[in-house]
């Protein structure tokens, strides 16, 4: 789509607001990423990265598009497919790594149920890691 | 590993006394035991024990009551962040919008300098990220994100007055620095108030200020492009910063004031609707608010797979998102079309952003998993990025990668 001759402008147009579907898989981890990460100051950490990586992807990615590759711009496409398939591969082994960490827990103890609310070591002080009895979801 | 069997090993003990010594008042608990290691929430529940909320009587259901409370958590939350997202991408989309009217010339600008004025609010951002970790634990978040978003909203307004590149550089790299909080932010309030499947569907809607933020910034661009110095004084995209600027400063301010760090503080909610509130959430094990900063999770999270998982995706996806939302104003430029009517055109594009935001949060709220909707929603970029390269080999590497 992104090869259709100059004069299908229709189609270009078209193509250019496909290429917005991108904004799915990040709001995916926006969710993703708090949901799994435990201890408040992990958490701050881990979100706040969350937070700074988004803004250097909008710095670095744009940078493969140069003026020399114009108007075509293939390197570019070549980069934002390369990123794709790299991005698809990287949450895969995320789902693979949480498959992995649940079942070597499943054995310790049961997940928490709300009925245990009020017992202090469901509010400790504990991250993702060291309480035995979180879960990741994926 | 023998650092962490310890550091368990140490909040354990140090944990308070269990619920079944009543005699004891959780005040006395607090002098002699070190509560820093277990959540506010906790002490909030310790002491309110007997609280049931008012609205139940014995025809409510459990779920009712959890309903009913999380609409009116819904309406106070959710619409103020939303609020605070959707400024935050208007007034670094502003930049492109004036970039297309008479800035260039008014600052006059050369060679990267427009690029380089893009570029630099999101470096700062990148950068001021370190800060904010420690800041975001130290100060309540809610207010903290407030601030920030007025001091944003003052930096944004302040661009109208630039006179040249240096003048609205400053301006450019102190919005980086005010707006490096929001997305940090919004995901830690969220996991205060909702499970994490209700999580899903708010921080979605939030991140739909993306889309929002590009037609409301698209149209009112396009309005303002019919501003000329002439018949006003100001040339329009000054206007438009003013605006912007002004806007995002009255939205801070109800945000400072009207959204609370935690439930335990939600005027909205009594003692006995916090405690149901704060029981719903606990199956999170996320907890809510700790102010202690314990530097050894950030050595854990620097050692957890998952955490460089998730970097590395967010980074790879960002990445390309970078180039939509740079690039697609001027990619519909490049067809043809003028200015005024680039701006228009480009607004489907945020509808297309919307749709994709919507579905999978809606799908994941609904127990689906997170990620096979996100190889999901890839596939569209997939065929669109890998047109220009048909051919059976390529097919066959694509299906194979896939």
């Amino acid at each position: 789509m992104s090869f259709l001759p100059a004069s299908n402008k229709p189609g270009l147009l078209t193509g250019i607001y496909l290429t917005n579907a991108i904004s799915g898989p990040l709001t995916i981890f926006w969710n993703w990423a708090p949901a799994n990460v435990a201890g408040a100051t992990k958490r701050a950490f881990v979100t706040a990265m969350v937070g700074g990586l988004f803004a250097a992807g909008a710095v670095i990615g744009p940078q493969s598009f140069q003026a020399r590759d114009a108007p075509e711009y293939r390197p570019a496409k070549i980069t934002i497919l390369a990123t794709q398939i790299a991005g698809g591969c990287t949450t895969i082994a995320l789902f693979l790594y949480y498959v992995w960490q649940n079942k070597s827990r499943r054995a310790d103890e049961s997940h928490w149920a709300e009925d245990a609310f009020m017992s202090p070591e469901v509010w400790a002080r504990m991250t993702d890691k060291e309480n035995k009895r979180f879960r990741y979801s994926y | 590993m023998i650092f962490l069997v310890i550091s368990i090993s140490v909040e354990r003990t140090s944990l308070p006394p269990k619920m079944s010594e009543p005699e004891k008042d959780s005040s006395a608990i607090a002098e002699e035991q070190s509560l820093t290691d277990v959540d506010d929430a906790w002490k909030f529940l310790d002491k309110h024990r007997d609280a049931v909320p008012s609205s139940s009587t014995s025809s409510s259901s459990q779920e009712g009551i959890l309903l009913a409370i999380r609409r009116k958590n819904d309406w106070r939350i959710v619409p103020l962040g939303f609020l605070c997202y959707t400024m935050q991408f208007m007034d670094k989309l502003v930049l492109n919008y004036a970039g297309v009217m008479s800035m260039r010339a008014d600052l006059r600008l050369t060679g990267n300098d427009f690029s380089n004025l893009v570029t630099a609010t999101y470096i700062a951002t990148a950068v001021w990220e370190l800060p904010t970790v420690w800041l975001l634990q130290r100060f309540p978040v809610a207010k903290y994100m407030a601030i920030n978003v007025i001091l944003w909203g003052i930096s944004t307004a302040c661009g109208a007055a630039a006179k040249d590149y240096s003048t609205m550089m400053v301006t450019r790299v102190l919005l980086g620095i005010f707006e490096a909080t929001i997305n940090p932010s919004l995901m830690l309030i969220a996991g205060r108030w909702y499970t994490k499947p209700e999580q899903a569907p708010r921080l979605s809607l939030w991140l739909q200020g993306l889309g929002v933020g590009q037609i409301v910034g698209g149209a009112l661009s396009y309005g303002f492009q019919f501003v000329s110095p002439e018949n006003g004084g100001l040339a329009g995209w000054r206007i438009l910063f003013i605006t912007l600027g002004v806007a995002t400063v009255v939205i801070g301010i109800a945000t400072y004031l009207f959204l609370p760090d935690n439930p335990m503080e939600a005027p909205w909610l009594d003692d006995g609707e916090k405690v149901a509130l704060l029981k719903h959430i606990s199956v999170n094990q996320t907890g809510v608010e700790n102010k202690k900063f314990r530097s050894a999770e950030i050595w854990e999270a620097l050692r957890d797979p998952q955490v460089w998982l998730i970097w590395a995706s967010v980074v790879l996806f960002a990445g390309t998102g970078g180039i939509v939302v740079a690039y697609s104003a001027t990619l519909i430029r490049n067809l043809g079309y003028d200015p005024k009517q680039a701006t228009l055109l480009n607004m489907p594009s945020g509808l297309i952003s919307i749709t994709v935001m919507a579905v999978p949060a809606w799908a994941i709220r609904r127990g689906q998993p997170r990620w096979a909707w996100a190889l999901a929603v890839l596939l569209p970029a997939y065929v669109f990025f890998s047109f220009p390269f048909i051919s059976p080999t390529y097919i066959f590497l694509f299906f194979f990668l896939y």
